[in-house]
Formats: C-alpha cells, sequence, structure tokens
C-alpha cells in the first residue's frame, strides 16, 4: 500500500496555534510528523492499495460550544435527535460528549460525576487544564512509532476526549461520546485517553455515525487507557461510519496488576476499515475483547486483537465473530505474545466467520508467539456459512429469504451482541436486520 | 488481491534465522551426495523466494528409484532437485550436519512419504506435493528452513524439535481435504516456527493445527486461512498446548498417570501419532 | 494391578457424611454410601443434585474441596490420595463427558493404563470392542476425538471391561444411546459385578432403572442421598 501526498508541518503547527496548545504538545506533534515520514508504508494493510492524505481536508474549525440540548444550533441537533441520544442520554448515561467534526462541540457532565471528581472533558481542554495528567499518558500508550498512520494520528490529532476516574470511585453508568464526519473528504483524527485510578470502574461508550457522501472520507482515531491496580475498563465501541469511510482505529490498553479491560467492538459501517484493539497485561491482569463486524458487497473490514502478556497469570480472551455477504472480505488479525517471565499465563482467543454468498470471503491471520513454557495458548477458528439446507428449513417456516438470512445472521452473533448495552444491542438488532432486508449485501 | 501478508509485528526468516549465515553459505561450494536417485532433467517449479532463484540456477536434477532417498552435502553448500512419483511408500533424509544444503523436490501421486531434516549447517528445502499424500515430517535443523506446497489430498503430520526453523507450507484446497498437524518442541535457545497457509476454494476443506510443547527457547505458531467461498465444506485452524487441561489431566490420573508421567506420556504417544515409522529411530 | 483381589478381608468402598464444596458453593451434604465386590447400586437423581460430583469426589478431582467427612477403600482412607493413586487402589470412573485428547490412539492408551502388552493384550481388547458393538478400528483412533456421544460412552465401558477394576463409577454411560446400546451396556455390567467388581450406575435413563429395579436405588437431590426409597 502507498500514501500519496505531504503533510506541510507549517499545518501541524496551525493547528497546534489554533488550539492554543502548550509547547510541548506543539512538539509532539511536530515530531510525530517527522516519524510520520519516515516510517514504511505498512505492508500488512490488505485491501488498500494507496492513500492519498493531500486530498482529505485534513481540519475544520467549527464555532459551537454549548452544555445542554437546547443551545445546539437546529441542523446539529437535527444528527444527534435522529441517532435518538436525548432519550438515551436522559434515561441511560451518566454524561455525554458529542462532537461536530473535528472539535468538540456539547459537553455535559452531570452533577454527580462532577462530585466524585469524575474529570469528562474534550481532549484540548484537559491538554490545557491538567497537562501534567495528560503528559503522563498522552502518546504513551499507543506510540507515534507504532506505525505510519499512528505518527499521523498524532501530528494531526483534533477532537477525542479524555476521561479521568480517581481511586476508588465507580462510575454506575455509562459514558459515551459520539463522533461525526459530515463534510466530504474530511478526515478525523480524535484521540481519546482515559485514565483510571486503583479501583476505579468505569464503561465508556464510543458511538459512530456519518451521513454518506460521495468521496472519500479517512478516520484515523485513537484511544489509549491506563487501568491501574485493581481498575476495571470496559470500552464499548458502536461503529457505524457510511459506506465511504477508511477506518483506522489504533486502541490500546495498559493493564496494571489485578486490573480489568474490556474491549467490545462493533462494526456495521465504512468501506475500510482497520481496527485492533490491543491489551498490554501486567501480573494477575484480565483482558477480554468482543468484537464483531459485517463486510458487506466491495467492503474490507479487518478486526482483531493484540495482546501482549508481561505479567505473571494474566489471562485474555478474544471473541471475535464477522461475517461477510455479496464479495465482502472480512479479515482477523490475531496477536498473542507471552513473553518470558508471564508465568501461567493464558489466552484463549476464539475467532468464528460467516460466510454468506458464494462470492464471499474471510482470511484469518493468527499469531502466536510464546517465549514462556508454562504460558498457555488456545487460539480455535472456524468459518461457517449459509447453506441451502438451512434456508429450506426457514423458509419452510415462513420466513422469507431475507428475513432468514438476517434470523441467521444475528443467531450467529447473539453472544457478542449480548456484551454491548440492552440499548445497542436492540439498535443492533434492528441494524441487522435493516442490513439484509432487501439486499442482498 | 494480495495473497498471505505477514503480520506487522511477525519476525520473518531474515530476523531470526541468522540469515547472515545462509548469505554466508553461498560463499562456500561444495557437492551434492545422493542416494536412491539417478540423474535427471528438470523444469525448476516457480516460487517467488529470492532463494530459489538462486537455488535453480545451480540445482542438478534428480528422479528418485528407491523407497529411500538420502541427500546430504559436503564441503560446502549444493543444491539438489528431485523429482519423487510416489506410489507406497518412501523415505527421503536430508542431511545438513556436514555442510550447507539446499533442496527442491517435486511429490506428485499417492502415498505416504517419511521426510527427515536435519544439520546444524544452513538448510534450505522446497517442496511440492500433489496427489494424495500423507507426509510426516521431522525438523531437526538449526537455522532450516521448509516449504511445502500443493493441492490434493493431504495429510501433513509433523514434529519441528529443537534449533531454529521455519516450517511453512501453502495448501489450495479445491475439492479436496486438506489437514496439517505439526507439533512444535521447545528447547532452550531454540526458535521453532510453524506457518501453515490453507486456502479453501469451493468443496474444498482445511484443517490447521499448530501444538506446542515448550521447555524453553521460542514457538510461534501461525496458523493462516483464506476462505475464498462460502461454497466450502470447511474451514478450521488452532493453535494448542500439548500441556494437558485440566480436565484433561484429571481424566489421566484417574487412569494412574501421575502429572509428570501425564505429560511425558501425551509428549511422546503424540509425537508417535505425528511421525508415524520416522519415531522409533530418532 | 488391582484386579479382584483375594487377599482383603472385608473389601468396601465407603462414603462416609461426606461434605464438599466447589468454591463457595456447597455441592455434597452428608453424603453416607457403601459399595462390595458383586454389588451394584443404582445411583439416580434430576440434573444438578450431585451425581456426578459425588462421583468425581470420590475420583478425587482437585477442584472439589471435601470439607467433613471421609473416603475410605477398603477400611484405608483415600480422602488425601491424588486420583492416580485412587486408581491403583481400584477406583474406576468412568466420565460423563471424557475429554479429547489429540494424538494418543486409544489402543495405546489402554495398554498402557492397564501395563499389559502383547498380542494376547490386544485381541482381548479387540473382542471387548466388538462385544460393545464398536468396529475394532477404533483401537487406532484418537482418544474420544471425533467419536460420537454414543462412541465415547462405549469407548469408557471398553475400558472397565479391559481392566476389571474392583470399584466401578459409571456416570450416565447410557445417557443418549438407543435401546439395545442400553440392554448390552446392562448386560455388560452384570458381567463385570460377576466378575468381582462393584459397580455404581448413575443414571436416570428409564430403561436402566427398569433393568436394575431389583438393585438398591439411591435418591440424590441438592447434595443429598434421600433416605431409602428404593
Amino acid at each position: 500500500m502507498r500514501t500519496l501526498g505531504k503533510i506541510d508541518p507549517s499545518l501541524v503547527e496551525e493547528i497546534s496555534r489554533k488550539k492554543g496548545e502548550p509547547e510541548w504538545m506543539r512538539r509532539l506533534r511536530l515530531r510525530a510528523l517527522e516519524l510520520f515520514e519516515k516510517l514504511p508504508d505498512p505492508e500488512w494493510l490488505g485491501g488498500l492499495d494507496e492513500l492519498n492524505i493531500e486530498e482529505m481536508v485534513l481540519f475544520e474549525e467549527v464555532d459551537v460550544r454549548a452544555s445542554s440540548w437546547d443551545e445546539l444550533p437546529p441542523e446539529i441537533r437535527k444528527f444527534y435527535e435522529e441517532m435518538k441520544l436525548p432519550e438515551m442520554e436522559k434515561r441511560y448515561l451518566a454524561g455525554l460528549s458529542t462532537s461536530f467534526d473535528s472539535e468538540m462541540v456539547y459537553t455535559h457532565v452531570k452533577k454527580y460525576l462532577e462530585e466524585k471528581g469524575v474529570i469528562l472533558l474534550p481532549m484540548e481542554e484537559a491538554v490545557k487544564r491538567y497537562p501534567d495528567l495528560v503528559k503522563r499518558y498522552f502518546g504513551r500508550i499507543f506510540p507515534p512509532a507504532e506505525h505510519k498512520y499512528a505518527a499521523l494520528h498524532y501530528a494531526l490529532w483534533s477532537g477525542g476526549v479524555f476521561v479521568y476516574v480517581p481511586r476508588g470511585v465507580k462510575v454506575e453508568f455509562p459514558v459515551e461520546a459520539f463522533f461525526l464526519i459530515s463534510e466530504e473528504l474530511l478526515a478525523q483524527f480524535e484521540h481519546t485517553l482515559i485514565v483510571l485510578e486503583e479501583d476505579a470502574y468505569l464503561h465508556f461508550i464510543e458511538g459512530c455515525s456519518s451521513p454518506q457522501f460521495r468521496k472519500f472520507s479517512f478516520h484515523d482515531g485513537a484511544v489509549e487507557a491506563y487501568v491501574h491496580r485493581n481498575a476495571h475498563l470496559k470500552f464499548t465501541t458502536v461503529q457505524n461510519w457510511g459506506k465511504n469511510i477508511i477506518n483506522f482505529n489504533n486502541k490500546r490498553a495498559i493493564a496494571e496488576e489485578g486490573s480489568t479491560v474490556e474491549w467490545v467492538e462493533g462494526s456495521f459501517g465504512s468501506w475500510k476499515s482497520y481496527v485492533y484493539p490491543s491489551v498490554i497485561l501486567r501480573e494477575k491482569a484480565r483482558a477480554r475483547i468482543s468484537n464483531f463486524s459485517i463486510a458487506h458487497a466491495g467492503e474490507w473490514k479487518e478486526s482483531g486483537a493484540k495482546l501482549f502478556h508481561v505479567g505473571k497469570e494474566s489471562r485474555s480472551t478474544v471473541t471475535a465473530k464477522s461475517i461477510s455477504t455479496g464479495d465482502g472480505v472480512s479479515v482477523f488479525r490475531g496477536l498473542v505474545r507471552m513473553n518470558r517471565g508471564a508465568e501461567r499465563a493464558f489466552s484463549s482467543v476464539s475467532c468464528d466467520s460467516l460466510l454468506m454468498d458464494p462470492q464471499s470471503k474471510a482470511f484469518t491471520y493468527p499469531h502466536n508467539q510464546i517465549e514462556e513454557p508454562s504460558a498457555r495458548i488456545s487460539y480455535e477458528a472456524s468459518t461457517s456459512f449459509l447453506s441451502e439446507e438451512q434456508m429450506f428449513y426457514l423458509r419452510s417456516r415462513g420466513l422469507d429469504e431475507d428475513a432468514a438470512r438476517a434470523l441467521i445472521a444475528t443467531g450467529f452473533l447473539s453472544d457478542v451482541i449480548a456484551e454491548l448495552p440492552p440499548e445497542y444491542g436492540a439498535v443492533f438488532r434492528r441494524v441487522l436486520e435493516y442490513n439484509f432486508r432487501g439486499s442482498v449485501g | 488481491m494480495k495473497k498471505y501478508l505477514p503480520y506487522g509485528d511477525s519476525p520473518t526468516i531474515k530476523s531470526y534465522t541468522r540469515w547472515e549465515r545462509f548469505e554466508e553459505a553461498l560463499k562456500s561450494k561444495g557437492e551434492i551426495r545422493v542416494e536412491g536417485v539417478e540423474p535427471s532433467k528438470f523444469s525448476p517449479f516457480e516460487d517467488e523466494l529470492w532463494w530459489s532463484g538462486i537455488h535453480f540456477q545451480r540445482a542438478r536434477g534428480f528422479r528418485a528409484t528407491s523407497k529411500k532417498i538420502s541427500i546430504r552435502s559436503k564441503g560446502g553448500i549444493a543444491f539438489a532437485h528431485v523429482e519423487v512419483p510416489l506410489d507406497g511408500e518412501l523415505f527421503i533424509f536430508e542431511d545438513s550436519t556436514e555442510s550447507p544444503l539446499s533442496v527442491s523436490g517435486s511429490i506428485k501421486g499417492k502415498g505416504i512419504v517419511y521426510h527427515v531434516l536435519r544439520g546444524r549447517n544452513p538448510h534450505f528445502s522446497l517442496w511440492k506435493v500433489e496427489g494424495d499424500v500423507t507426509v510426516h515430517t521431522l525438523v531437526e535443523t538449526v537455522d532450516g528452513f521448509l516449504r511445502y506446497r500443493g493441492r490434493g489430498n493431504i495429510d501433513a503430520r509433523g514434529v519441528s524439535r529443537g534449533g531454529r526453523s521455519d516450517v511453512y507450507h501453502v495448501f489450495e484446497a479445491e475439492r479436496t481435504s486438506i489437514s496439517n498437524r505439526h507439533l512444535l518442541v521447545g528447547t532452550d535457545g531454540s526458535f521453532l516456527v510453524h506457518r501453515p497457509l490453507g486456502r479453501v476454494h469451493e468443496g474444498g476443506e482445511v484443517f490447521l493445527e499448530t501444538l506446542l510443547h515448550k521447555e524453553g527457547g521460542m514457538v510461534i505458531g501461525v496458523p493462516a486461512v483464506e476462505v475464498y467461498t462460502s461454497r466450502v465444506k470447511g474451514a478450521r485452524h488452532a493453535v494448542k498446548d500439548l500441556l494437558p487441561s485440566e480436565e484433561q489431566m484429571f481424566y489421566l490420573r484417574s487412569r494412574g498417570f501421575s502429572p509428570e508421567e501425564a505429560r511425558s506420556f501425551l509428549l511422546k504417544e503424540v509425537t508417535r501419532f505425528l511421525l508415524g515409522k520416522i519415531h522409533p529411530d530418532f | 494391578m488391582f484386579y479382584k483381589d483375594v487377599n482383603t478381608v472385608n473389601p468396601v468402598l465407603e462414603v462416609k457424611d461426606l461434605r464438599a464444596r466447589i468454591d463457595d458453593k456447597e455441592v455434597l451434604r452428608r453424603v453416607k454410601l457403601s459399595l462390595s465386590p458383586g454389588e451394584i447400586k443404582v445411583l439416580t437423581g434430576p440434573n444438578g443434585s450431585g451425581k456426578s460430583t459425588l462421583a468425581r469426589t470420590i475420583m478425587g478431582d482437585e477442584r472439589i474441596e471435601v470439607v467433613e467427612g471421609d473416603i475410605l477403600v477398603d477400611g484405608e482412607s483415600v480422602k488425601d490420595l491424588p486420583p492416580e493413586e485412587r486408581f491403583r487402589k481400584g477406583i474406576f470412573l468412568s466420565f460423563q463427558m471424557p475429554p479429547e485428547f489429540e494424538g494418543i490412539r486409544i489402543g495405546e492408551f489402554l495398554l498402557r493404563i492397564s501395563g499389559r502388552s502383547g498380542p494376547e493384550a490386544i485381541r482381548e481388547m479387540k473382542e471387548i470392542a466388538k462385544e460393545l458393538g464398536l468396529d475394532p478400528s477404533i483401537l487406532m483412533r484418537e482418544l474420544h476425538r471425533g467419536l460420537s456421544g454414543g462412541e465415547r460412552k462405549r469407548v469408557e465401558l471398553l475400558q472397565a471391561l479391559f481392566l476389571k477394576p474392583k470399584y466401578v463409577l459409571l456416570d450416565e454411560i447410557d445417557s443418549g444411546v438407543d435401546v439395545e446400546s442400553v440392554e448390552l451396556i446392562a448386560k455388560k455390567v452384570k458381567e463385570l459385578v460377576d466378575g468381582g467388581s462393584a459397580v455404581l450406575f448413575i443414571t436416570h435413563n428409564p430403561l436402566s432403572l427398569k433393568i436394575f429395579s431389583d438393585r438398591p436405588v439411591l435418591r440424590m437431590e441438592g447434595g443429598r442421598i434421600l433416605e431409602n426409597a428404593g
């Protein structure tokens, strides 16, 4: 795959200036830009021949800030109302941050969170208000040098959320953030940083949606999470980007001793997607990654998990399910690495793909590297396919073809959907059915 | 569409088998010692590895004439290509104990092949397999690179034991059934890789498995599967520890094995199962 | 090994006031049981009542913690012995859901656990397989791998018939099999017992219950054996 176009350092300087960033952040961006120039194109990126960075509009300034629904301009409110956010927010969520294009325009922090000392801010504000706290973690969990597009992300990042949960605080309701790409050729590079102090608990939901556009849009976001001892983070992503989006997301968590990290990832949309949530596990840490994705006709969807077991008795579980329809391609890339010293660590990966049409494809590339004799790995993958027998059976029970396909797909994904908050679970079932109704992929 | 893509992090053959040893080896010049074959012309099969370009330029061609073929080198690196028409049982011994070795070959037909690779010099081995073939492979090389390519009904079983080796298969299953089970026995200082790739087309069926037994060293299992259509019979792959699970351990202990005995019994029996007739001697 | 042992004066497997826990959950509540060579005792009860747990506790499953009570074989406590020792003392458990073993051939496994070898032993194995309605080629197959439920049960029974252990615990050996198989299993169980073994027959198959209606029936519920119901 080839990267076309260049980013001028002056663009990066401009972004930093407009945001009024401190010096250290400006320098971080410029260093990342250098890395972007130096690093080679990732050869493991399948399905993408070239990416023209210059063609994308990189930064858009939007001048709206609000702290309640009524203050939002009507067209922006309309987007959110389509997603049914206000109801969800009232009933279910503790705090809500939403973004319109590259800036956080709406922040709402409920009173009891403030009282508990939980910080929920747009990332740019956090950089200015809590520099020491942010500096300690920003770019250290998922480093810019990891790959070329991680470097690009750090050079151009804009938007995203900072969440900080103090020691011992358990946030009962999920916290959610919504990201939106609205203009053609707009790239999104939001950066979310979550820090949980010892014994804290947080469930964070990242939802994404964008209307359809003709040309391409490119999304290269990142999520970094630092989970201190015995804390517990659950991070749920519901991705329903439009059919023209190329989606990268760089996600990593560091799980300290005895902590738990859960990544739940549901991917419906986008044209091409590359998301591999990852966790570094220290002693007795636990990680659970549940993914599901659908590749419709013409799409290339990659998902996976990268687990680095560094500490003794750490445990990880991965459940990955994918569906391919039409000539869609689902790809699983996994890495489980057991470093020497990760005594009695254990990892269990289970990966299943469902192929619904003759031209559907599924590729799986697991990597298991073990350096520790007492560490154990279990990796299993299988492929299922829609059979004529199944279709005949369901149809003989009164379901038409689309309903039968939807039923089989839902059944296949049911245990991963069960991980989602009930609200999302219901939405997903509806989206799944919609996906199969009246269309073959 | 690109074919098999290594994952970003994966160590490639160049990074771990001390590739400089292979490059050094190329400077030496040795002679090939073969048994069980007669000289013959051959057309090298296409292979995109750069080493195979060098190999096919220098290899002497042979054809198998007996049930036991042995290939060694002396005095430096030597190259040989062997055509093996298979009908029944056959043993192939490749030995790089004395000096580096580069071998290629083509197995075609029906039967069982016992393939042993050993030696402490750089060892390169490329085989094409076609037909209804069961292969039992034992790899005990230091800096060995073995690659099978094939189509047909193939049951490939093997063990890599100690040293450094990269065992790489690319099998295509189209209306045929491919099964590959390979055990990596890691000892201190060893570096073992098993990377089968199964491509499944219409009517095909693939099962790939890497089994791990580690006393030390690094073991890497990368069984990859590419399914090109929904009209396949099946595609499964797995990486598993030979270490018994809790339930398996309870079962074995309730049949009289102590934990130690259970582990060594498993290793011995599984090795025997994978190596077939190779096992007793080695 | 430990087959029909003629030296013991009073051979008996006794479970005395056994209380056991898995994690924090109590699973066996003061269970009392005795089993002597020549006897068949039937253990029945609803799912989750603790029948399998009892069998596994007798065998020595380390995940089950014995909190109180004892398990004695021929007067000797085995409560602190690991499973392999209990096997050597004569206890055999046929698993309800036996785990699969890659690369371990059934025939090889039988030779190993019995300590026997040679053509005579192999011939005997094959005969027992045939008597159980199994093709002798099954001995070349991997232990429980890819076998149907019915085949797995029969492979467990094959082991018992080949080893002829003193105290045989059969955990639902008759579940998921057809009528003819249930009758065949019952026949083989009687043969085992006539040969000097003791059998604890765990079941909830109505046909088996009918066949063994003349034997003592122990009913289990909620981890307890109810007072004589049969």
